[in-house]
C-alpha cells in the first residue's frame, strides 16, 4: 500500500542574507494513513520546517532538494492553484495559538462556514449545520450560541477546541497539530488531550502531532520521530522509542524530562552544549559534540541509518555492530 | 521569616460606563481573596495553578505592584500594605524579581552591562563600579565577561534567563521572585536555569518564591507547595506530602493531568470572578461535591503539621484536632 506521505531524503535551505541556511537535511519518513506521528525536537531542529513543507506552506526563499509525495503526487511539482486546493481539501492545520488563529472581527459560525468553501455540493445552510454540529462532536456545549459568538467572548480551551472543529470540517487526509495545547493550562490540557484522541476517528488519514513534550506523544502517538539541528535521528514505534531509545540525543532528551525524574531531585540532567549553527557546514554527526558517547568517526563521518526490527531506526555510529 | 503575608486581598476596578450601573460588589474584581503564606530562610515556595488563580498577581502584590485592598505584607521583618511608596521602597531593594518573559522585560536598548546594574541606579546605591559589578553577577549566573556589551536581541532564551536572574541578584536580595522561570525554553535547557537557581540558593542563602503552572517542576525544585483557585489558596503543605498525598479535589486533578496515578479530567473551566461562585468556589467543577459545597465556603483544616486544605471533604482524614 502506498504511504500517505512519502518524504525521502528531503533537504530545505533558507536563504538568508548572511548565506545558506540548512533547515532540515536528508530526511526521510512515511506516514500511513490511519497512523498518528509524532514529531519531536527542540527549539531550531526543524520540527515546524518540516511541518511547513507537509502543507507546502514554505516561505519563498527556501531551495528544496528531494522529494515529498502526498497520495503519491509530488507536492512540490503542484502549481499554486492546486497547492492551494490541497491545503483546503487535503490537509489541516491545528495552532499551537488559539489567540491568534481565529479572526477577531467575525463570528465563530461566519469562519466554520468559510473554512468548507472546498467543499462542492452543499449550500450555506448544509455548511451551518455541519458546523453546528461538529461543535457538539467537539464538546462544546450549547454551539448554536457559540456560532453566534466572536473569538474574544471565548475562553482558551473553548478556542482551541473551535480550531479542531474547524480543522475536521475540511475533512482533511492529514491532520497537523503544531504545539496543540502549549498555551492552554493543565486541566484544559487534559480535556483538549482527550479531544485529540478522540479525533483518530474522525480522520480518514493521518494526524501529525509536533511537540516538545514526550509525554504528549506517550499519551496520543502510534509512532515518534526525533528531530535534532535539522536531521531526523531517530523514529520508531512509540512505546519502543520511550522505553528503549537508540540514539543518544533522546536518551538524553528523555532524561532531561523532569516528569520521568523518579525521586524529587534537585539536580537535573542537562544536554551540554548547544544546538549547532545551521548556517556552518558541518561533517560528521550534527550531535558528536554533545554526546557522551561520541568517539573520532563521529566528528568526521556523517553516521548511517540503522535499522531495527520493528520498522524502527536510528543514525548513529554506535550502533554499527 | 523573609516573607510573611496576611489575609492579602487585591482588588481590581472593572473598566467601563457600565461598571457604574452594576451593583457596588461587582465594580470589583477580587483577584486575590486573602491570601496566606509564609516563607522562611533559604527555602523555595512553589505557587502552583491555572491561568486565573491569581499566581502572577501575588508575587506582584509582594513588592507593592498590586492594588492591595486589605491585608499585610512583610518582607524581611518590614511591614507594607495598601498603596504608598514608604515601605515598598524599602521590600524593593531586599526581593529580586524574575518576571515571566525575559526578552520582554529586558529593554532593547541597554547592553547587558547596563541591565544587570539597572538596581543600583534605581536605588541611588554609591560607590559602585557598574562594569566591575555587572562583570561580577554574569560570573555569577555562568555567563562569560564578552556578554556585558551584547544587547537582548542578541541572546538565545537560555541566556535571556541568566540575565534576568543576574539582575534579580544584584541588590542581594533575601527573596527572589521568579514568575515562571523555565516557561517556553526548551527542556535541556530548562534543566540548566534551574539547576543555576538551585546552586545560587546554597551559595547566597536566599529564599524563592516559584510561581509556576509547571507541576513537575514545582515538584522536584519547591520545600513547599501552595495550590491556588480563583485568588485563593485552597491547600498548602511540605511538596513531598501534597504531591503524594493531595487532599483538595483540585490539587488531586491538577497531578492527575501530568502523569502518574488515576487521571481526573476536570469539566469545564474556572469560572467568572464576578460574581464569585457561592459556598466552596470550586463546587462547579469538583467531582465530590455534596449540597453543602454550594452554599456553605469550606473552613480551613489542618491535615497535618503544615499541611493544610481548603475543603469541606478533604481527600485525606484532618487531625483529631481538627479545623484551625
Amino acid at each position: 500500500m502506498t504511504p500517505l506521505l512519502d518524504i525521502a531524503d528531503l533537504s530545505i535551505t533558507y536563504a538568508a542574507a548572511s548565506g545558506p541556511v540548512r533547515a532540515l537535511r536528508n530526511v526521510s519518513l512515511t506516514i500511513a494513513k490511519g497512523e498518528v506521528l509524532g514529531l519531536v525536537g527542540e527549539s531550531g531542529s526543524g520540527k515546524s520546517t518540516l511541518a511547513s513543507a507537509m502543507m507546502a506552506l514554505l516561505p519563498a526563499n527556501a531551495a528544496v532538494n528531494g522529494r515529498l509525495e502526498f497520495n503519491g503526487a509530488d507536492l512540490f511539482a503542484l502549481g499554486p492553484e492546486a497547492r492551494r486546493r490541497l491545503r483546503g481539501n487535503g490537509v489541516a492545520a491545528i495552532f499551537q495559538d488559539p489567540f491568534t488563529a481565529l479572526n477577531p472581527a467575525t463570528r465563530i459560525g461566519v469562519q466554520l462556514i468559510e473554512f468548507q468553501h472546498h467543499k462542492t455540493g452543499i449550500g450555506h445552510a448544509e455548511r451551518s449545520r455541519r458546523a453546528v454540529a461538529m461543535l457538539g462532536r467537539v464538546g462544546i456545549s450549547d454551539p448554536e450560541r457559540r456560532m453566534r459568538q466572536y473569538p474574544f467572548e471565548l475562553s482558551g480551551g473553548i478556542r482551541q477546541r473551535v480550531l479542531i472543529a474547524a480543522a475536521l470540517l475540511t475533512e482533511p487526509q492529514l491532520l497537523i497539530a503544531d504545539e496543540p495545547t502549549t498555551a492552554l493550562d493543565a486541566t484544559t490540557e487534559m480535556q483538549v488531550v482527550a479531544l485529540l484522541r478522540a479525533s483518530r476517528a474522525l480522520v480518514d488519514g493521518a494526524i501529525v502531532l509536533v511537540t516538545h513534550d514526550m509525554r504528549l506523544v506517550a499519551d496520543l502517538c502510534d509512532r515518534v520521530a526525533v528531530m535534532y539541528a535539522g536531521e531526523l535521528v531517530e523514529a520508531g514505534p512509540t512505546a519502543e522509542v520511550v522505553t528503549r531509545p537508540r540514539h543518544p540525543y533522546t536518551k538524553a532528551l528523555l532524561a532531561c524530562d523532569p516528569a520521568r525524574i523518579a525521586g524529587p531531585v534537585r539536580r537535573f540532567p542537562t544536554i551540554p552544549g548547544q544546538v549547532p549553527d545551521p548556517a556552518i557546514p558541518r561533517d560528521g554527526c550534527a550531535f558528536a559534540a554533545r554526546c557522551t558517547e561520541a568517539s573520532g568517526i563521529c566528528l568526521t563521518t556523517p553516521p548511517p541509518m540503522v535499522r531495527g526490527d520493528g520498522g524502527d531506526f536510528a543514525r548513529c555510529h554506535r550502533l554499527v555492530a | 521569616m523573609v516573607l510573611e503575608i496576611e489575609d492579602l486581598v487585591v482588588r481590581y476596578k472593572t473598566g467601563g460606563w457600565a461598571g457604574a450601573l452594576r451593583s457596588k460588589s461587582q465594580r470589583h474584581v477580587e483577584v486575590l481573596a486573602g491570601v496566606g503564606l509564609e516563607l522562611n530562610s533559604g527555602r523555595t515556595l512553589g505557587v502552583v495553578g491555572e491561568s486565573g488563580s491569581g499566581k502572577t498577581t501575588l508575587a506582584r502584590a509582594v513588592v507593592g505592584l498590586a492594588p492591595i485592598a486589605a491585608g499585610v505584607v512583610r518582607v524581611d521583618g518590614m511591614r507594607a500594605s495598601g498603596w504608598g511608596d514608604g515601605p515598598w521602597r524599602f521590600i524593593r531593594r531586599k526581593v529580586g524579581f524574575m518576571f515571566q518573559d525575559p526578552l520582554a522585560s529586558l529593554d532593547p536598548r541597554m547592553d547587558v552591562a547596563t541591565l544587570v546594574t539597572e538596581p543600583f541606579v534605581i536605588h541611588r546605591t554609591q560607590g559602585i563600579d557598574r562594569r566591575r559589578e555587572a562583570a561580577r553577577l554574569l560570573d555569577l549566573v555562568g555567563l562569560p565577561a564578552r556578554f556585558l556589551d551584547r544587547y537582548p536581541y542578541q541572546l538565545s532564551g537560555g541566556q535571556a534567563r541568566r540575565v534576568s536572574v543576574a539582575r534579580a541578584l544584584a541588590l542581594k536580595p533575601k527573596l527572589v521572585i521568579a514568575d515562571e522561570p523555565t516557561a517556553g525554553l526548551d527542556l535541556s535547557i530548562q534543566g540548566d536555569v534551574l539547576n543555576l537557581m538551585t546552586d545560587l540558593q546554597a551559595e547566597l542563602g536566599m529564599s524563592y518564591l516559584l510561581i509556576t503552572h509547571n507541576l513537575t517542576v514545582a515538584r522536584h525544585v519547591a520545600d513547599e507547595i501552595a495550590v491556588m483557585y480563583l485568588g485563593r489558596i485552597v491547600e498548602t503543605g511540605p511538596t513531598d506530602a501534597v504531591y503524594r498525598l493531595p487532599a483538595h479535589p483540585y490539587t488531586r486533578a491538577l497531578l492527575g493531568a501530568r502523569g502518574g496515578g488515576e487521571r481526573v479530567v476536570l469539566e469545564g473551566e474556572p469560572p467568572s470572578l464576578s460574581p464569585r461562585p457561592h459556598g466552596c468556589e470550586f463546587h462547579a467543577r469538583c467531582p465530590i461535591a455534596k449540597p453543602r459545597c454550594q452554599t456553605e465556603p469550606p473552613a480551613e483544616q489542618v491535615i497535618a503539621p503544615r499541611h493544610r486544605v481548603l475543603c469541606h471533604f478533604p481527600l485525606i482524614q484532618p487531625q483529631a484536632a481538627g479545623t484551625a
